[in-house]
């Protein structure tokens, strides 16, 4: 059989389109990861420091994506996304999810993957890397 | 929809997402025989469960064989951790790229420049790269705007983790390392990035008795990054 995975050759949604929140507690970071959105061509996007005032934020601004750290203070990556797990809207239980963090650790892996996430990226994302994901989550 | 066919059947637009089944099972006999096993990635979209089947076969066949493996990669580990198989495999590396060059016998710039250091004496490196920034952040514009950011910030965080290991708390201490290590990739150099890699790690284990002698020796570096930078951003 041959082998070939390619998953990036027919992205079905514009990513102009898109609308992203990124939560991430670091300004550095968020900053980063802003830039790097509007370089691929997405303006409709929302940053919130923590994973409480990332829950206020997905009622009012609706994303159709979000871009979460994990290790952040009050409530921290996984417990925002156990939050919008167990949400009664679908629209937010079913929320595509990508994980940013600069811990790889398979503990952390561990713990992040069975969430329901649609990737995993390693901080800082390389602008090619973050469409990657990007891409399959909207696909 | 998804479905499974030969290659021979398949279409000029059919996305291919997977291996098919009797490659994966092909694949796993002879990683069953194999007597060290390399694993750089995964074989498919494995975050979808429609399309994981090759990758978690391969893993099962890698933890079940009595072969020497290792493992690296961002999304290898994620695939491990998927098939909780951590302990299983002989050595997980967190680099991808890097880990390969490894192998190959290559030698990756951070060590030699930490080689080239320690042979000509204790000379100071730069920890600032331009060129770096520039390329994370698609313009000179926007390294500009991040560096000013950068600046408030990791004064900040160097000043807190200062605080925080006099007073022994070293988790406090560990979570900024852990910030800094972040977003250092976008503009430092490799060798000043991996040293607070270094640090974060051991913070996450090590008393502040041990943790604090060796950032004691990183901080003049990091204060010398920030120098850098300010001098970046004064010119014209």
């Amino acid at each position: 059989m041959r082998q070939t995975v390619n998953a990036f050759a027919k992205p079905i949604m514009n990513l102009m389109l898109s609308r992203v929140l990124v939560v991430d507690d670091d300004e550095v970071m968020r900053t980063f990861v802003v830039n790097s959105l509007r370089r691929l061509g997405i303006q409709a996007i929302e940053t919130a420091a923590d994973g409480a005032s990332a829950l206020r934020t997905m009622v009012t601004f609706k994303p159709n994506l979000v871009l979460t750290d994990i290790h952040m203070q009050p409530m921290n990556g996984l417990e925002f996304v156990q939050h919008l797990r167990s949400h009664a809207n679908p629209l937010i239980n079913e929320m595509k999810v990508i994980f940013m963090s600069a811990d790889a650790s398979p503990s952390t892996l561990g713990e992040a993957m069975p969430l329901g996430t649609f990737g995993y990226i390693v901080k800082p994302p390389r602008l090619e890397t973050l469409k990657a994901k990007i891409e399959l989550a909207l696909r | 929809m998804a479905s499974t066919k030969a290659a021979s059947d398949v279409d000029s637009d059919d996305l291919i997402l997977d291996i098919g089944p009797q490659t994966a099972a092909a694949l796993a006999a002879q990683l069953k025989q194999a007597g060290t096993i390399v694993w750089n990635g995964p074989v498919g979209v494995f975050e979808f469960a429609a399309f994981e089947n090759g990758t978690r076969v391969l893993a099962q066949a890698i933890a079940e064989s009595s072969a020497f493996s290792i493992a690296g990669g961002g999304d290898t580990l994620a695939a491990i951790a998927k098939y909780g198989i951590e302990a299983d495999i002989g050595y997980i590396s967190t680099g991808g790229g890097a880990f390969l060059e490894v192998l190959e016998g290559k030698t990756l710039p951070a060590f030699e420049v930490l080689e080239r250091r320690a042979q000509a004496g204790v000379a100071p490196l730069p920890g600032f790269d331009p060129a770096r920034g520039v390329d994370m952040m698609g313009s000179e514009a926007s390294l500009r705007k991040i560096l000013k950011t950068v600046v408030n910030t990791m004064q900040g965080n160097l000043a807190e983790i200062e605080t925080a290991l006099a007073a022994g708390d070293v988790a406090t201490a560990n979570r900024l390392l852990h910030a800094i290590k972040g977003y250092l990739p976008i503009f430092a150099t490799d060798a000043l990035a991996d040293e607070v890699v270094q640090l974060e790690k051991l913070s996450k284990t090590e008393p502040a008795l041990t943790v604090s002698p060796l950032y004691a020796s990183l901080s003049p570096r990091l204060h010398g990054l920030l120098g850098e930078i300010r001098s970046f951003l004064a010119q014209a």
